[in-house]
């Protein structure tokens, strides 16, 4: 018998709840641009790129916790206005003339730019977020992790909890979820409906930032890092339904603690492929996700 | 009120309207009769701002209004309740019940006309927390009403009321209807496919067909024209 509920095991669970709350976040802005717009946002990962790199400017700044913390504020306005000037520039153009896999081509092109200009203004080797507690490490009893890296899943989680206080009690924000559900309706409501993209572009931008700093304090900080965070980003929203906020939040949750117990248990060179035997398995099992409606319902 | 001259509207090259005019003064209420696929929507769409016209103008008290966002238009009291399965599935009944009223800024209006609401909707006010995509299509209807309500029109563009609902069911939707239009006394552009009911309440009508405006008579006239009965009514 397997034993289930020995310290490695429970250790694990707590790593990947850790990196899949960082996933939750990156696929959460996903999901909203999928579900507002209709745009397979490929850059994703590249916006918590920028928003890693922001913060490894601001730590050189200003270091300690204050810095980290100061850099995820600073990253969250950096790629939400970045989302903000990409969705005007680039997104809104397009969208009434071109069709959906155009705005994937469009996407792919935003993301091998903001690489290309992250490799020409800093250059391709990596970088590490020094760690503001100094590598020390908490003890939860069955299981122990590095403050920093509990820090990262509060962090996760505080954002989540302001985003659905935002989604659910504020007018603009009904309005995205009325937009996502309905968009002639919105329409007929009086709500601006470039406004709502703008938002929209915004807050999802922002959340990847925000999930950037995170992801940058987890693995390293190099141009070309947004390509796995996009992937993922893809895997989560496919796993809880395209559109589906509270599906992209548990399966964040899902297919982090999915890799590390897969790493663990089955081989640690399988853990990124987890991710895509899970999109497989989804879209053979049930594709509109397990909290997904059906197409059309 | 609304004054709508030589409106030509399509769909790439397909035209669905042609030179269509047609007028509603305030207080009337102007039904506007014609089978599947005649533009009736397409013209609902185009006056809401979500079409655009190719020729012609839309007048709101002597303004155009043509080509402008929706959202503008809303703006301007001109709203349309889209068919019942147009609700917010996924949002409460009391969060479709805001959207409704997403331009106002008036609190206190909208706090009164919230109980106006549910004093004509009672059903609604009991499931107001249920998730709208699990009313039945009664309710759904009645929501999407409401949901135009609170808007607070000044003209009410209904799209097909009745559309799929069972006899009883559409009996109480035509009771609201006539209550909006004879005891708040808003203007009503009233697109609908019971003929008969349609032109008895309307003080005058429009028919529709193949995007041109082939009549435009009193109700009873038109439920009088043997042309109409032979078409419309059935007989």
């Amino acid at each position: 018998m397997v034993p289930v509920m020995d310290s490695l095991f429970l250790q694990q669970v707590l790593n990947g709840l850790i990196t899949g709350s960082v996933y939750s976040l990156i696929a959460i802005g996903l999901t909203m641009i999928f579900g507002v717009m209709k745009i397979s946002n490929f850059a994703q990962g590249d916006y918590s790129m920028v928003g890693a790199y922001t913060a490894v400017f601001v730590m050189a700044w200003v270091g300690g916790w204050l810095g980290w913390v100061g850099s995820v504020l600073a990253a969250a306005a950096v790629v939400g206005l970045l989302g903000v000037v990409t969705e005007r520039l680039v997104f809104r153009p397009l969208m009434t003339r071109w069709t959906d896999i155009d705005m994937i081509m469009v996407s792919i092109g935003l993301f091998i730019l903001l690489e290309n200009l992250a490799q020409l203004f800093f250059g391709a080797t990596p970088r590490m977020i020094d760690d503001p507690f100094g590598g020390r490490t908490i003890n939860l009893g069955v299981a122990s992790t590095s403050l920093l890296r509990l820090f990262c899943f509060v962090f996760a989680g505080v954002a989540i909890a302001c985003l659905e206080l935002f989604l659910n009690r504020s007018r603009m924000g009904v309005a995205i979820r009325a937009t996502s559900q309905n968009r002639f309706a919105a329409q007929l409501m009086g709500i601006d409906i470039n406004q709502v993209y703008r938002l929209t572009f915004g807050v999802g931008a922002l959340l990847a930032g925000v999930g950037g700093v995170l992801y940058g304090t987890l693995f390293a900080i190099y141009p070309m890092m947004g390509a796995l965070p996009t992937l993922k980003a893809f895997a989560v929203t496919i796993l809880g339904g395209m559109g589906n906020i509270r599906g992209a939040i548990w399966g964040g949750l899902i297919l982090g603690v999915a890799e590390a117990l897969g790493g663990n248990y089955i081989a640690m060179e399988y853990k990124q492929a987890i991710g895509f035997f899970i999109i497989i398995l989804v879209l053979l099992v049930k594709p509109s996700g397990l909290f997904g409606r059906k197409e059309g319902a | 009120m609304l004054n709508i001259e030589n409106l030509k509207v399509a769909y790439g090259k397909a035209v669905a309207l042609h030179d269509v005019s047609m007028r509603v003064e305030e207080g009337e209420l102007v039904t506007l009769l014609g089978s599947n696929g005649a533009g009736k929507s397409t013209l609902l769409k185009t006056i809401s701002g979500v079409n655009r016209a190719l020729a012609g103008r839309i007048l709101w008290k002597g303004q155009e209004i043509q080509n402008q966002p929706s959202h503008v238009v809303v703006n301007q009291g001109i709203i349309q309740v889209p068919e019942g399965r147009a609700v917010f599935p996924d949002l409460s009944v009391a969060e479709n019940l805001r959207m409704g009223a997403f331009t106002r800024r008036d609190e206190d209006g909208v706090a009164s006309d919230l109980e106006e609401v549910f004093e004509l909707f009672p059903r609604l006010k009991e499931r107001r927390q249920q998730l709208a995509g699990t009313l039945s299509g009664g309710e759904a209807q009645m929501l999407a009403i409401a949901r135009g309500l609170l808007a607070a029109p000044k003209l009410l563009m209904l799209d097909e009321p009745s559309l799929g609902l069972a006899p009883v069911l559409r009996e109480a939707i035509y009771r609201v209807i006539q209550q909006i239009y004879q005891e708040k006394g808003i203007t009503i552009l009233l697109v609908e496919q019971n003929a008969r009911w349609a032109l008895k309440v309307a003080t005058r009508a429009y028919i529709l067909e193949n995007g041109r405006i082939t009549m435009e008579d009193t109700g009873a006239a038109l439920a009088a024209n043997p042309d109409v009965q032979r078409a419309y009514l059935g007989h």
